[in-house]
């Protein structure tokens, strides 16, 4: 070992400024507001953070879907069950009974038939619970909308946190869906109990 | 042994136990029914002795809608009918109102459209294996064999036309547009992959001992029982008729390529299976023709208008959906927009038959007799 | 009389069936896929029991019934048969006069028919005298209202922001 690398050396760091030229007003680097840093590592290997972000990493981790497929939409979104768009890598798990899940997906068009099922299936669910409305359909009754026994979207019987557009959405668009709604889930963690 | 106290109430008479039915609600939201369906059964036991099926949960107006929209928008509505095979809705519908019209279509754009009609009833007899393995009981494999698959004609259908499930691509009068230069090898590719994963299913599934034991005699069908509640289909060629609306009313190029009729022999659920497995394979047989056979010419009829009117004329027009006889009942009395278009859906007639056939068997086997019909409750509810 | 002119009153297979069943009255057309007889809804029980039951005809296969709204000339109704044994195919047609739109059902010969009869029923307000079950089928049970009849109108859409005023569409 030669004496260079003894412990408790300090290496000089120079100070290096790029030449930005005309950029340099802009490129200047500004004091950054006040944050709150997510968590503060307080030992090696020891992180402190608070309890609503723990639970909110939890929740946006482990999000369970109800498998609720109502039409067209459900064909993508099981498929980005599957292998090819694997939605398990996040922790999305498909599960079929809504006692034991967190997210609701409603993939297809609602009718005023199915309305009061999807609404006893929303109540079933306890809470923290989420709704991502899939699809053109959900959101405002889609192609069909024009029809009388179409409801107009799902937003008119349960409250709904993430819209993914499309006819159908590929399955691409309901993972960004899936992110949205777990960054959702970081940012307002202490607003969900 | 104990006696407890209720065992000796009233209601117990001296020949055993006496008991009442149960009603079960196989709900709308059900893991084994596909798609908002709901039945109420009446159960002794595991022993169902009434079945009363509830439709309209996804009833969302294709028949008044078309009725709205002129002939070029309607199509988009009825490819959502068979969503799991949407080319095969929109040649229906584009046939209905050709005919209409007498509308000629160039032999290029019938070879192209035969092409990708089968493309999806391969995709949808894999979706038919994926969750039929699943209700069977393995749970997830069949399902990732099957959409792998899937995935695949997906991407083929994005490269032709820019959208997996329901591309539009195709027109009263042809096809929108040409196909892509590279077309003709990754169709190849894919109906390479296609073998295999019929292969796959077929090694994972038919010689399974518990999928046999499963299946096999479970609600057979008679011929005369299937025609009389107007079932078509592989459920009706399961029964021995080789029935295919390809071979009987034949329509664009079905008469110039050669394929079988696979048919069952008794008619229950196992033979259903076999004849939608051997059908997928005489489906990828058909397309290998095709790209052998397809000359080079005009894809969409030249003389149409943009604005397509018609005067009074009705049609009729029918195609081997992939659940079966898949029609289009069309009538027009002038004007862009039809006056009437009404489907004549496959899984609407085949699901009429479902309480005569549920009924006697274990609730267990309701849920494999339900799969078996492979029902699109896009086309059952319109 | 004015049927014998250029045309032949009996196109194609309606001439089997005018040679099997003499006694129905019916006028016969041809659309652009099958050939349609016009019967009056009277003599319907009796002319499909004639196309079932005659060797000739054998149409044991009812495709498709559809239910037709003519607003002044009354409520239709349409039949489609097929036989497999000799592979020909037959439309019907019923014309119901406006105000009484009385059919007679056909489930006692085809066991398919139940369904169609009930969607039929539901969406235009046609009654098939005999219908076991005639309840609502896509419809929820208590809702008496005929969408597909031409006075029932859709349903307004609304539109949730303000894309009246301004041109649509993003600007980038």
């Amino acid at each position: 070992m030669s004496e260079a690398n003894a412990p408790g050396t300090v290496f000089p760091v120079p100070l290096y400024v790029p030449d930005f030229g005309g950029e340099a007003e802009r490129l200047r680097p500004v004091d950054p507001p006040d944050l709150h840093a997510a968590y503060r590592i307080v030992l090696p290997g020891v992180m402190q953070t608070g309890v609503d972000t723990i639970f909110a990493l939890s929740r946006k981790s482990s999000l369970w879907p109800l498998t609720f497929g109502l039409a067209c939409c459900a064909i993508e979104m099981i498929g980005s069950f599957m292998a090819n768009h694997d939605l398990d890598r996040f922790g999305i798990v498909p599960f079929p009974s809504p006692r034991q899940s967190d997210v609701m997906i409603i993939s297809g068009t609602v009718t005023k038939k199915m309305a009061p099922a999807i609404k006893l299936l929303y109540e079933q669910m306890p809470n923290p619970k989420f709704v991502i409305s899939m699809g053109a359909c959900a959101t405002n009754g889609g192609p069909y909308t024009a029809y009388d026994r179409v409801l107009q979207g799902v937003d008119k019987i349960i409250p709904v946190d993430v819209y993914v557009p499309g006819c159908p959405p590929r399955p691409e668009a309901l993972i960004e869906g899936m992110m949205a709604l777990q960054r959702k889930i970081m940012e307002s963690k202490k607003a969900i109990g | 042994m104990t006696i407890w106290p209720e065992a000796q109430a009233e209601h117990l008479d001296t020949e055993g136990f006496s008991t009442v039915d149960m009603t079960i609600n196989v709900g709308p939201q059900h893991p084994a029914t596909h798609g908002v369906f709901r039945m109420v059964l009446t159960v002794d036991g595991e022993l169902v002795t009434s079945c009363v099926p509830y439709i309209g949960y996804l009833h969302r107006g294709l028949e008044k809608l078309s009725e709205a929209n002129d002939y070029r928008q309607a199509m988009g509505f009825w490819d959502r009918t068979d969503y799991l095979a949407g080319l095969l809705c929109e040649q229906a519908y584009c046939m209905a109102v050709e005919k209409l019209a007498n509308i000629e279509v160039p032999e290029r754009a019938e070879y192209i459209r035969v092409m990708l009609a089968e493309l999806s009833r391969i995709s949808s007899h894999f979706m038919f294996l994926g969750a039929f393995g699943a209700d069977v009981g393995s749970f997830g494999t069949s399902f990732v064999y099957a959409f792998r698959e899937r995935e695949r004609i997906y991407d083929l259908f994005e490269e032709v036309s820019g959208d997996r499930m329901f591309p539009t691509y195709l027109r009263p009068g042809g096809v929108a547009m040409d196909l892509p230069e590279n077309f003709e090898k990754r169709c190849r590719e894919v109906v390479g992959n296609i073998y295999q994963g019929l292969e796959d299913l077929d090694g994972l599934l038919t010689g399974n001992e518990i999928f046999v034991e499963r299946c096999r005699r479970l609600a057979p069908m008679t011929t005369e029982r299937a025609i009389n509640w107007g079932v078509t289909g592989p459920v009706l060629r399961s029964t021995g008729l080789a029935w295919d609306v390809r071979k009987a009313e034949p329509y664009s190029i079905y008469p110039q390529v050669k394929f079988d009729i696979p048919t069952g022999v008794e008619g229950d659920i196992f033979d259903r299976f076999f004849v939608r497995l051997s059908e997928a394979y005489q489906s990828a047989k058909i397309i290998e023709q095709c790209l052998d056979q397809i000359p080079d010419g005009p894809v969409l009829n030249p003389g149409l208008p943009k604005n397509l009117r018609i005067d009074n004329a009705e049609a009729y027009a029918r195609i081997e959906g992939s659940k079966g006889e898949y029609g289009v009942y069309a009538m027009a009395r002038g004007g862009n927009k039809a006056y009437r278009m009404k489907l004549r859906s496959p899984s609407f007639c085949n699901l009429s038959a479902l309480s005569e056939m549920i009924v006697g068997h274990y609730v267990a086997d309701a849920v494999l007799i339900l799969g078996s019909l492979d029902i699109v409750l896009g086309e059952v509810d319109k | 009389m004015t049927q014998e002119q250029a045309a032949p009153a009996y196109p194609g297979t309606a001439a089997l069936v005018h040679a099997a069943l003499p006694g129905v009255p019916f006028a016969a057309t041809e659309t652009k896929t099958d050939v349609d007889l016009r019967v009056a809804p009277a003599n319907l029980l009796a002319l499909v029991e004639g196309l079932k039951a005659h060797q000739d005809l054998a149409f044991d296969y009812l495709r498709n019934i559809v239910g037709l709204d003519m607003l002044e000339d009354g409520l239709w109704v349409k039949y489609q048969f097929y036989s497999f044994k000799h592979g020909h195919a037959l439309q019907v047609t019923v014309a119901t006069p406006p105000g009484n739109p009385h059919v007679p059902t056909l489930t006692g010969l085809y066991a398919g028919a139940n369904w169609h009869e009930r969607e039929a029923a539901e969406m235009f307000g046609l009654v098939f005298d005999g219908h076991p079950n005639p309840r609502n089928l896509l419809l929820e049970d208590d809702l008496r209202i005929h969408p597909l009849l031409k006075a029932h109108p859709l349903q307004p859409i609304e539109i949730v922001q303000g894309i009246e005023e301004g041109k649509a569409g993003f600007e980038f």
